[in-house]
């Protein structure tokens, strides 16, 4: 990607607007419902509509979560702040305007941390504020568009970031590290794909400086609009920037405008320039009074944060000898996070617990293309399997061979294992004769064994499984065997 | 102040209107130009505002007070159909509004 | 059963509630005097004939109810209030054919209170003007003198509860649309404290100033619809809580307070009563027999033991200015909605999307609308919100300020509604900006959202023209607004009928 000359000659400068559609359950403005996709135009009343003489009245979680999310941000929540007006004209954009925020928004100066390429990142947050989604405009033929509302009036915060960023990867990584962080917190589903979170870039070159010499002054930066997957904005910004260097250091200027990215093509193209950049027209809604936000409403908030996720996988790992990878999936979401501890708290160990979730119920979950909270497998009842495995009741081997049938069943692990004559074998006289029956079958590796040969031991313990089909109890084999081989 | 014809056109584009619609050449012209003399005397009567001392003072935009209630998170499933939805529109299609086609989606 | 139609709205009920007659005599005798009557006024734009008469046939089946307030009474609605079911035209081109499929808030408190709908009034298109002749659908003509507007921009209610066309009806007062086409016409109109009606809709045109008010032909009347339609709803933000009020619940009860001011001798409500009268509204180039008219008013009410005060507005001068700033503005991107996708009209064969809307646009507004847009396009654009928008709204705090240290000392202000009686068809036409200074006496209570009630104060002596008074109040102080009118319609003796029709 040219960073041989970039790295030397050029400092790449990002800034990301990360539009993030929130997880509430009715729209920002009217109670139809936050849900994605549907027949066309069903999820849609006269005010998401823009019909004439509806009114907006604000949904009060759409606000919270924009508390949540500035929180979490280390932001600045203003205890009043105001809705605009947005004006332009597009056919997804019912009323003609958008309504945003401008001064002041919700949350302003905050600040997230992050590690990318294995250095910490600072990025500060300029702020955060609360606007409604558009419509939806389908291509129909060559001279046609279809409009579709249901998306219009959806909850969005734009989370706007200082220009922090000093390359493509960073870029991607704080998108990440953003994601992670606000579907842990239930302020958005995350999904990429159906448009849930997607940004704008900001991207500028200038001189590199040596370290202690200060800073150029940021040069002048071109915006990408709407790019919707971690590749597009890895792409994008990689594309921009070879593109700005290459303006540079040919002794050319680069233009301030808005382009677009073309992920089929893998460039980006120029949709207008600064002279032709809109006029908004921002002013204060008169539809919406100003939001209040009362003190004890913040901190009632603040105080229902949940631990961040990077704090409780690190004390997963401490506590539990997890590693990275594990800890990170079980912290995936909070709700997946609060699962695993619930079981914890029913009696399960926290080793066996993580494993259970990690190498059981979520690959069956995944085959069944369904989530983990879907599927019938409480705490509780983990916790049990967890309990039965560490007493010596059912082995690993034969929860394995019955997890899907222990989902689809209302039975706790060692009932159904019983049912399946698969409960594992703990009684010393029956496992005493497979002992004896595999020692004396195979009187050469006994012999070889007891010649020094030691890791025959797994050949004879792999003996008296078959015989036992699987129900034997491994710790109590291996103990069986040594005794009577060595004796 | 003054109101340029320039001003006048670039206003009516950024209004999505046309104040000579129907008209052509000189008559266009004419009508834009008296258009621009118009507002000129309309805004010129606002500059009254410039003698008004209004340092330090917090605008008000709406004398809304004792504001209602938000809206609660609650969806409402039996809302309006989209038979209802599209009843007005000039030109639907599938259950959606038609436009002429639009770029940069 | 023609005469019908003449009574009180308040007679009418009585009558209702003793069966003198029903809700279908009531519909009919309205709907005879609007066939009769329309040639002229040009009042309606439509007219639910079958509608009405169909709901006042139901509601006769079931007979009086004590709890519905306004049963069998027909009404009529200002054609910016949706409706549903029926054309909702804003007088415009733009929306001649739009159907709400829901109700405005006031609409269903109407229809819950048992009122029958009998008609949709013409208005300047859009609300905005001040004389109905800026209608899509033609100009509403005076009563008392069809040479001359009604006022407006609520002119087509007006002039159709003056000529008893209805016992009532519902205007929308953005800058003056209910007290000045009520004064031109001699009715009763109130523009109540903002929040106090739902906007919802109610097709907006300056969405911090409008407010839904009653016009009719007496306080009581008017008071009767108010009392109806006043209250809050959830679909409106800008609704107001009233359980959040300093000083605990406003009076409601505005029926009550309209029979008190009525039923007691005038002196015993307006004994020691503190009436602010601001210089800035009486020294504004009122005509002589306007000018005639209130001072008269103002003895009779002295007379009566009121405590006349100087009251000042220092930045009453501005007010004008800061109205049409802030209410073009809001305006402008209020009709931004109206772009030919959804709803309204379409232009044909429009090639690209920018000229869709351009020709959609530039054929369904009329010209005042579009001026509107203009010029609050123009206010909001870049460079030029903080000179004009933001210092407007700056002016607006400190008219505020204005107002409330005046209503400190005194209950109430009284002013003339306007500097003349209603004028001749064409007089505004071409200079808008004199359009504008018509609206002089009235912009300021939108600014500062407090209510107003106009009232005739007499007829002029020189142009037999109703000459309308307005009662400034406190905040959601409608009913003292009641109280007192009633005692001034009784120091005052009756207008009689007007001579046009």
């Amino acid at each position: 990607m040219g960073s041989g000359p970039l790295e030397s000659r050029w400092e790449t400068v990002i800034g990301l607007e990360v539009h993030t559609q929130l997880l509430t359950r009715a729209k920002l403005f009217c109670s139809c419902p936050n849900l994605f996709g549907g027949e066309p135009n069903t999820r849609v009343c006269p005010v998401c509509a823009g019909m004439p003489g509806a009114l907006p009245v604000i949904n009060a979680q759409a606000v919270r979560l924009a508390v949540r999310a500035g929180l979490a941000l280390g932001c600045r929540i203003n205890r009043t702040s105001l809705f605009s007006r947005k004006s332009y004209f597009y056919p997804d954009l019912p009323n003609g305007f958008q309504t945003s925020q401008w001064e002041p928004p919700i949350c302003e100066g905050g600040r997230v941390e992050f590690i990318s390429g294995g250095r910490p990142v600072s990025v500060g947050i300029t702020r955060i504020h609360l606007e409604n989604d558009a419509g939806k405009c389908l291509h129909e033929g060559l001279d046609a568009s279809l409009v579709d509302l249901n998306r219009a009036g959806t909850p969005l915060v734009e989370i706007v970031s200082e220009p922090d960023l000093r390359s493509p990867d960073e870029a991607v990584d704080f998108m990440r590290h953003l994601r992670r962080l606000l579907v842990y917190l239930d302020v958005t589903d995350g999904n990429m794909e159906e448009g849930s979170m997607r940004c704008d870039v900001n991207i500028s070159l200038r001189p590199r400086v040596k370290e202690g010499e200060g800073d150029e002054p940021y040069g002048t930066r071109a915006e990408l609009k709407n790019l919707n997957s971690f590749n597009s904005i890895l792409d994008a910004a990689r594309h921009e920037q070879e593109r700005q260097r290459e303006i540079l250091e040919a002794g050319g200027k680069v233009e301030q405008e808005t382009r677009h990215y073309d992920p089929e093509a893998r460039i980006t193209r120029g949709m207008r320039s600064k002279e032709n950049a809109p006029d908004y027209r921002y002013f204060p809604c008169p539809d919406l009074p100003p939001v209040f936000l009362e003190e004890q409403e913040v901190e009632k908030i603040r105080s229902g944060l949940p631990e961040f996720p990077e704090q409780r996988r690190l004390r997963f790992e401490a506590d539990f000898g997890l590693n990275a990878e594990e800890s990170g999936i079980l912290t995936s979401s909070a709700a997946l996070a609060d699962y695993f501890e619930a079981a914890l708290k029913a009696g399960g160990g926290g080793k066996r617990t993580a494993t259970l979730i990690l190498a059981e119920l979520l690959p069956e979950c995944a085959r069944r293309g369904l989530s983990w909270s879907a599927v019938n497998f409480s705490p509780e009842r983990l916790a049990h399997t967890v309990r039965m495995l560490d007493a010596g009741k059912v082995s690993l081997r034969v929860v394995r061979e019955i997890f899907a049938e222990l989902l689809d069943s209302d039975l706790p692990v060692d009932i159904l294992a019983e049912q399946k004559g698969l409960l594992q074998l703990s009684d010393s006289s029956v496992l005493e004769e497979a002992v004896r029956a595999a020692v004396e079958g195979n009187p050469a590796e006994a012999a070889a064994y007891r010649g020094g040969k030691t890791r025959l031991l797994a050949f004879f313990v792999g003996q008296v499984m078959k015989a036992t089909r699987g129900a034997g109890n491994p710790g109590l084999i291996n103990k069986l065997l040594r005794q009577y081989l060595e004796e | 102040m003054a109101i340029s014809k320039e001003t006048v056109l670039h206003v009516s584009r950024l209004a999505r209107l046309d104040l000579a619609a129907g008209l052509s050449g000189a008559e266009a012209e004419d009508k834009i130009g008296s258009f621009a003399v118009q507002m000129a005397q309309i805004v010129e009567y606002m500059d009254i505002l410039n003698q008004a001392d209004t340092s330090g003072v917090a605008p008000l935009f709406s004398p809304v007070s004792l504001t209602a209630a938000p809206r609660q998170d609650i969806p409402l499933e039996a809302g309006f159909s989209r038979e209802q939805i599209l009843a007005n529109a000039p030109e639907q299609e599938k259950g959606m509004f038609v436009v002429p086609r639009v770029l940069h989606v | 059963m023609s005469d019908l139609c003449s009574m009180s709205l308040s007679r009418a009920l009585l009558g209702l509630r003793r069966r003198e007659y029903g809700a279908l005599d009531l519909t009919r005798s309205c709907l005879e005097r609007i066939r009769a009557t329309e040639p002229y006024l040009n009042a309606c734009i439509s007219v639910l004939e079958e509608s009405a008469l169909e709901r006042a046939a139901a509601l006769d089946e079931i007979g009086p109810r004590e709890d519905k307030p306004l049963w069998g009474v027909p009404v009529m609605l200002k054609d910016i209030i949706c409706l549903k079911g029926h054309p909702c035209t804003c007088a415009s081109r733009f929306v001649e054919n739009f159907i709400p499929f829901y109700d405005a808030g006031v609409a269903s408190r109407l229809k819950e209170a048992g009122a029958v709908i009998v008609a949709k009034n013409n208005l300047d298109e859009f609300a905005m003007g001040s004389g109905t002749e800026n209608s899509a659908f033609g100009p509403t003509r005076n009563p008392w003198d069809l040479a001359r507007v009604p006022g407006g921009s609520s002119g087509g209610s007006a002039a159709a509860v003056a000529a008893a066309q209805a016992f009532g009806a519902l205007g929308t007062d953005t800058g003056g649309s209910i007290r000045l086409p009520a004064g031109f016409c001699g009715c009763v109109g109130l523009k109540p404290t903002y929040g106090r009606v739902s906007r919802f809709g109610v097709v907006a045109f300056g969405s911090s100033f409008d407010q839904v008010g009653p016009l009719a032909r007496s306080v009581e009347d008017c008071a009767r619809l108010f009392e109806v339609i006043a209250g809050p709803d959830p679909r409106d933000a800008t609704s107001a809580r009233l359980d959040l009020h300093p000083g605990g619940l406003p009076e409601q009860d505005f029926v009550r307070a309209a029979l008190e001011g009525g039923e007691r001798e005038p002196q015993d409500t307006l004994k020691g009563l503190k009436i602010g009268l601001a210089r800035e509204f009486w020294d504004s180039g009122l005509t002589p027999e306007v000018e005639r008219v209130c001072r008269g008013l103002l003895d009779k009410l002295a007379d009566a033991g009121a405590v006349l005060e100087p009251v000042s507005l220092p930045h009453q001068k501005y007010a004008v200015a800061s109205y049409y700033i802030m209410s073009s503005a809001e305006a402008s991107t209020n009709l931004a909605r109206f772009d030919g996708v959804r709803y309204g009209r379409r232009a044909e064969q429009a090639g690209e999307l920018d000229e869709l809307y351009v020709a959609s646009r530039s054929a369904g507004f009329g010209p005042e609308a579009q001026r509107r847009i203009m010029l609050g396009t123009f206010v909001l654009s870049s460079g030029y919100y903080d000179a004009y928008y933001r210092k407007a709204a700056q002016i607006r705090r400190l008219l505020r300020g204005d107002f409330d240290r005046a209503l400190e000392n005194c209950r109430l202000i009284l002013a003339p509604t306007c500097t003349r009686t209603a004028w001749n068809f064409g007089f505004t036409e071409n200079d808008p900006l004199l359009a504008y200074k018509m609206d002089l006496l009235t912009v300021t209570l939108n600014l500062v959202g407090l209510p107003g009630l106009a009232l005739p104060a007499g007829l002029g002596d020189e142009s037999r023209l109703p000459v309308g008074v307005q009662l400034m109040g406190r905040p959601f102080d409608e009913a003292a607004l009641f109280r007192t009118a009633a005692a001034v319609e009784r120091l005052l003796p009756p207008l009689g009928k007007p001579g046009g029709v």
